[in-house]
């Protein structure tokens, strides 16, 4: 078992369910992802058959079981962006990357998310990426911006 | 200080400002509320908003200006973190006061600013340029011929109430809040009051549920009160997740320990053993602020075994939503925090009465519960003289989409729609003309602009059959299309129905479907197309009915509101999207055809170099062509084209 669920799950020592939401919170937080194993470690824990696991942690969009990709795209599809355009940036993204929301691309290079409201409505439309925000975004600027993600040396 | 740790001293005199019957009498203990509101201070200090909206912003550059003035200089300075004022289109925010002197306000900042305004301000001149205004609190002096914040245009009109301290004082310190008069409404409930006596201040403060349906607190306060169990809960829905919605991350993040001060109180009035406030994850700033307060408050002693020596004992945990717009719905957020899906279920029985556990659970949003202070505070009499007659006291509205001055705005309920946007919001940006507002989000309804003189009133609004949802006010000009924010919109529903309802999960699937049809290319046409889109668009309204009647909770209930008031507010747009194939906003992407100028154009050859899929045919120095069918409508050509050769209808 990896170390950092053990310590993980020592923290609630009472497998009680409604401990699951957090546990799971806990391993993404300090794994970035949930992988396979965790599953069944949490499994074992709480005395749950995995697939309930699993039937929780799919319903809730935060959770997530890949690694996910170098660069973590998040674009905002609140209202506020979309009333300036937001819905354009997203589909450029999609067109650039070749990838739909929740996938990552095959050099493991980008992975895409749409996200209700990021809450910089004041920059519309905005995306992120790993954490970091760009406003203002046109297709354009997603162009220069994928550019330069892929070949950070060039100037 | 943002630890659970806090000096002895520190928590005597707090202590001592929580159980004084009227501070304001003693000197000594005047001049400490003084320093504690920061109205005096011994050196200039700044004051920087850090809420979410301004993480796009090197507020950290800000901060680093600042501390090289002050070595450059020689003049210490102390640099404050705060919540937004509200007025989000001005971020990044910051307040400069000096000993003695009022707080200024300027926004937007840059890091750049920083040495002139510090220099100007320590010689006695407040520059104007990016001046919100002057913050005069009692005994500081003001500056002569600066505009007060309170007359900006932007706050002239609002009632502050819950957003009173936003912006003003650091969030993540409950000694400035205890100096403002913070907690003690809820030390002299548990050592003077009894749930009874106070829950008839709530019945007479007539206190409605924020979150859109307006429904009488009391109610729910009596049922949960009442209900038969050992243990009971509140809990505080702070899952604000409706994308357009923004007001209950900002109060979080502006004054986190009122809300923990309305969670204390309603837990004492029901009886609650626990409280639990749910907040979304995604949301870093509102989690690590709440959970600051919350760390704050047990260390003062409001939390926990016996407080102040009261006898009473609660204690509040925070838990962090894992992101589902469904448990917004109070059954949903139960089901999650007891570690299942977030899947509503039918009622009765309520919450009240078997809620969190199978116990009773009072559930009311940030906003309801950061009423309560203010009510046990002031009286119920004071809050009614707010507001209306069926509704009173003040209501929280996020503003965004095309308007000048976005923010979170306070009004006194009877206020005009109009009022919000004209007035607070500054109206529509660049000489366009205001096409409609969307009050409530996904679920809610769009307000024609003849109806802009409505006022805000729960029972107005039920009359006229609007909703005004949780109160995110999105603001559409003549550039928008409502076609294709309707089927925005009901994708989004789609993505976050639960999937327990087939109405909920299957409707909102083929309602999108047919806004796809409506909103598809035309060249694409196969077969039947024409034939389905008509089918589906006389049937639309029928399908979104059977959703309206037949899902079980709100999301599935409220969520064709966007459409069924759109389709009757924009049929000719509508109409137009179906029969002519057109979009006069050309938003909609595929029903926007490009052609070439062939006078303007003179062969440059750049939008044949630029076009992502190869439509344009041409070579250099000769007129270029679009081909129709090959053409996504991406407008790029249109973007890179230095000519205005491209046409577009």
């Amino acid at each position: 078992m990896h170390s950092e669920f053990s310590l993980i799950l020592r923290q609630y020592p009472e497998g009680r369910r409604e401990n699951l939401i957090p546990i799971l919170q806990e391993i993404q937080d300090s794994l970035g992802h949930i992988p396979e194993e965790a599953i069944a470690a949490v499994a074992a824990h709480l005395e749950m058959p995995a697939v309930k696991i699993y039937s929780v942690a799919t319903f809730y969009n935060e959770f997530r079981f890949d690694p996910g990709g170098r660069y973590h795209i998040q674009a905002c599809q609140g209202i506020g962006c979309q009333v300036d355009g937001s819905e354009k940036v997203r589909r450029e993204l999609g067109r650039l990357l070749g990838i739909s929301p929740g996938e990552t691309t095959e050099d493991g290079l980008f992975s895409l998310e749409w996200v209700p409201c990021l809450g910089v409505c004041q920059e519309a439309p905005v995306i992120s990426v790993n954490g970091v925000f760009y406003p203002r975004m046109t297709a354009k600027k997603v162009k220069e911006l994928t550019d330069k993600l892929k070949n950070p040396k060039e100037p | 200080m943002t630890s659970a740790r806090m000096d002895d001293q520190l928590r005597s005199d707090l202590r001592e400002l929580l159980l004084h019957d009227n501070p304001a009498t003693d000197p000594a203990l005047r001049q400490r509320i003084r320093t504690l509101r920061r109205e005096r201070v011994i050196k200039t200090t700044v004051f920087i908003d850090t809420t979410t909206p301004t993480s796009i912003y090197p507020i950290g550059k800000i901060r680093e200006a600042v501390a090289g003035w002050s070595e450059a200089s020689g003049i210490a300075v102390e640099v404050i973190d705060t919540g937004s004022l509200g007025l989000i289109s001005a971020t990044p925010v910051i307040g400069i006061q000096i000993p003695g002197r009022a707080r200024v306000y300027y926004g937007p900042v840059e890091s750049a600013d920083i040495d002139g305004l510090m220099n100007a301000i320590h010689k006695q001149v407040v520059p104007e340029e990016n001046l919100l205004g002057q913050l005069v609190l009692s005994s500081q002096q003001s500056w002569e011929g600066i505009p007060f914040l309170e007359k900006h245009p932007f706050f002239v009109n609002q009632v502050r109430h819950v957003m009173k301290l936003s912006g003003i004082i650091d969030p993540c310190s409950v000694a400035e809040f205890v100096g403002w008069g913070g907690y003690r409404a809820f030390a002299k409930s548990i050592h003077f009051y009894t749930d009874k006596e106070l829950l008839g201040l709530i019945e007479k403060s007539g206190l409605r549920g924020r979150s859109g349906s307006g429904f009488p607190a009391v109610r729910k306060w009596i049922a949960t009160a009442s209900a038969v169990g050992d243990k009971r809960y509140v809990l505080c829905n702070a899952d604000e997740s409706d994308p357009g919605g923004y007001m209950h991350r900002i109060l979080i993040e502006s004054n986190p320990h009122l809300v923990l001060e309305g969670v204390m109180l309603a837990s004492y009035i029901i009886g609650a053993s626990q409280a639990i406030i749910y907040t979304r994850s995604r949301y870093r700033v509102s989690v690590a602020r709440l959970q600051c307060a919350i760390n704050q408050a047990r260390a003062v002693g409001l939390i926990g075994q016996d407080i102040l020596g009261s006898g009473y004992t609660l204690d509040i945990q925070l838990r962090r939503g894992p992101g589902a717009f469904v448990c917004g719905e109070e059954t949903a957020l139960i089901a999650s925090l007891e570690g299942k899906r977030g899947m509503p279920r039918t009622k009765p029985p309520y919450p009240a009465t078997q809620g969190l556990f199978g116990k009773p659970t009072l559930v009311h949003n940030v906003e309801t519960l950061a009423q309560v202070p203010l009510i046990i505070e002031n009286g119920p009499e004071w809050y009614r003289s707010t507001g209306t007659e069926g509704s009173s006291g003040t209501k929280l509205f996020s503003l965004s989409g095309k308007i000048r001055r976005l923010g979170v705005v306070e009004v006194a309920f009877g206020t005009p729609v109009r009022d919000i946007v004209e007035k607070a919001g500054g109206g529509i940006p660049d000489g366009r003309t205001i096409k409609t507002v969307l009050l409530g989000g996904p679920s809610g309804k769009f307000l024609p602009p003849e109806k802009l003189d409505l006022p805000i009133e729960f029972d107005r609004f039920r009359k006229e059959n609007f909703d005004m949802g949780s109160g995110s006010m999105v603001i559409l000009d003549d550039t928008c299309c409502p076609v294709s924010l309707m089927k925005n919109m009901i994708d989004f529903i789609h993505q976050e129905s639960c999937g327990k309802c087939i109405p909920c999960r299957d409707g909102s699937l083929r309602i999108r479907e047919i806004l796809e049809m409506v909103t598809s290319k035309p060249a694409e046409d196969k077969s039947h197309a024409a034939l389905d889109r008509f089918k589906g668009i006389t049937r639309v309204a029928e399908l979104a009915h059977v959703m309206q009647d037949t899902s079980l909770c709100g999301l599935g209930k409220t969520a064709p509101n966007p459409l069924i008031s759109g389709f009757e507010l924009f049929r000719t747009e509508l109409e137009e999207h179906v029969f002519e194939r057109t979009c006069r906003a050309a938003v909609c992407q595929n029903l926007r055809t490009f052609s070439v100028d062939p006078v303007a154009c003179n062969g440059c050859n750049i939008c044949y170099l630029k076009c992502p899929e190869s439509a344009i045919i041409g070579a250099a120095r000769q007129v270029h062509y679009i081909v129709d069918h090959l053409c996504t409508g991406c407008g790029k050509c249109f973007e890179v084209c230095k000519f205005n050769a491209i046409l577009v209808s």
